[in-house]
């Protein structure tokens, strides 16, 4: 019989839908597909586990962290929730790939927003490629459904990581132009809520700036942070704006940005926050 | 046909110039392997280290390493795969399964295992620790088994379908 070592390997690389069938196969082949397996092939994948102390606060209150969700929904959207950047492969700073159309965990809306590759007229060292905005403001909304990404509802709601949200931004050096980065947490089944609400219950954050012509700024990483925030966030949205000021040609793109992280980080010490009251949307309007 | 086993590149029959390792396979054949494919193997590694082997005159003058597990025909693929790899730039540890090989490697490999239906030759990568060979061998199973039913996979493999009606039925 082929000892169990071998047949580790050949399942860490059949594809998804096949293991379902593998199961199935004999004990033998039952028994090795676990939990640890999941957790291997997680890592195989280039998927990020959480943290051993977050698994460990969950069971302690009775949600087991389940790692073969987190593969196939991690997997389907191409996100890493647990990783350096929660939207993994999804190229947000690209043209739109079809191959990433209908992502359940991502929706990407570009207006007004031209590709650049390399960026034009900016200060090096700078990334190899970015969106470039021009007089008429150009921007991009991201929405990231985050159960769609691969979390677990319990870690958004009783350990609420500290979410960060940032991109890399830079201005055409021979225009001025403005940059305005606006990112929010919504509760599910939210319809356009108040912004002094959000804010009040730290779900809105923001960063923008202005630069006059010939500014020399170079190209720089600018973030927002989530911490206490309220229980049922269950969507980020992240909005970059950029505009060259008026008094520039129509096409010079005077405003750029790349390179957009989103990631969560646990703290030192966990707390288990219980439910708010607050987490109930705070307009009742249904989503058609 | 049996590989000729006296004329193959793992013969002890080789020049005494090359620094080469000894090997006795399960069924007391001496092969020899040349010292930057051996090490491709982390027991060959592994047992160098233990035994405080650090230079060529010691690895001459070595006693064969027995590969109890490891058939004379698995070997003579091994030392084939080894040769193959020896010159490639080394592994990273970490995650070895992402190292890439050039498109040329991966021609050479995909023809020499298209030839080779040996389960032999996957254990003894994996029990000699052969991480390059172990990932391929590994691929192509992981191949195989793409879009077959259960039954078919039993098949390939010769498995029997020990699961009892009551467990059968709750997978469904």
């Amino acid at each position: 019989m082929t000892p169990d070592l071998v047949w580790r390997e050949v399942f860490l690389r059949v594809d998804l839908q096949d293991l379902g069938r593998v199961v199935q196969v004999c004990q033998q082949f039952h028994s090795l597909i676990d939990e640890t397996f999941w957790k291997r092939r997680c890592h195989f994948d280039g998927i990020d586990l959480p943290p051993a102390r977050v698994v460990a606060v969950g069971e302690q209150n009775g949600h087991r962290f389940d790692y073969r969700r987190l593969l196939a929904i991690a997997s389907a959207s191409h996100t890493n929730p647990y990783g350096k950047n929660i939207i993994g492969r999804i190229p947000v700073n690209q043209p739109q790939h079809p191959d990433f159309n209908g992502n359940p965990a991502c929706y990407i809306y570009v207006s007004r927003l031209l590709y650049e590759e390399p960026p034009v007229g900016c200060f090096a060292p700078g990334p190899s490629h970015c969106l470039a905005a021009h007089c008429h403001w150009g921007l991009r909304r991201i929405r990231l459904e985050l159960l769609e990404c691969g979390f677990e509802d319990w870690i958004l709601d009783h350990v609420r990581p500290k979410i960060v949200v940032g991109e890399r931004h830079a201005p055409r050096n021979d225009a001025s132009a403005t940059y305005d980065f606006t990112a929010e947490l919504r509760i599910a089944g939210e319809v356009a809520p108040r912004i002094p609400d959000m804010i009040k219950q730290e779900r809105h954050k923001r960063f923008s700036a202005e630069y006059e012509k010939r500014s020399e700024q170079p190209w720089t990483t600018e973030c927002v942070e989530f911490e206490g925030y309220t229980s049922g966030i269950r969507y980020l949205t992240v909005k970059s704006e950029g505009s060259t000021l008026s008094d520039e040609p129509e096409d010079c793109r005077g405003m750029k940005f790349t390179d957009t992280f989103i990631r969560v980080e646990f703290p030192a010490e966990l707390k288990w926050h219980e439910m708010d009251a607050t987490s109930r949307p705070s307009c009742n309007v249904p989503v058609m | 046909m049996a590989p000729n086993f006296e004329e193959a590149p793992g013969s002890s029959k080789r020049l005494k110039e090359e620094i080469l390792y000894r090997f006795h396979s399960k069924e007391g054949h001496e092969f020899t392997m040349e010292k930057a494919a051996a090490e491709l193997s982390g027991v060959v590694k592994q047992i160098s280290q233990d035994l405080g082997i650090d230079d060529d005159e010691s690895i001459r003058n070595m006693k064969p390493i027995p590969l109890i597990n490891v058939s004379s025909e698995a070997f003579h693929y091994v030392v084939k795969w080894c040769e193959q790899h020896k010159t490639m730039p080394p592994w990273e540890q970490d995650k070895w399964w992402l190292n890439e090989r050039d498109e040329e490697m991966k021609k050479w490999e995909n023809e020499f295992l298209g030839g080779l239906t040996s389960e032999q030759l996957f254990d003894a990568a994996n029990y000699m620790d052969i991480k390059c060979l172990l990932d391929k061998c590994a691929e192509t199973v992981a191949g195989m088994i793409k879009g077959k039913s259960v039954e078919e996979i039993r098949e390939i493999w010769e498995l029997e379908n020990d699961f009892t009606p009551e467990e059968e039925e709750a997978m469904k």
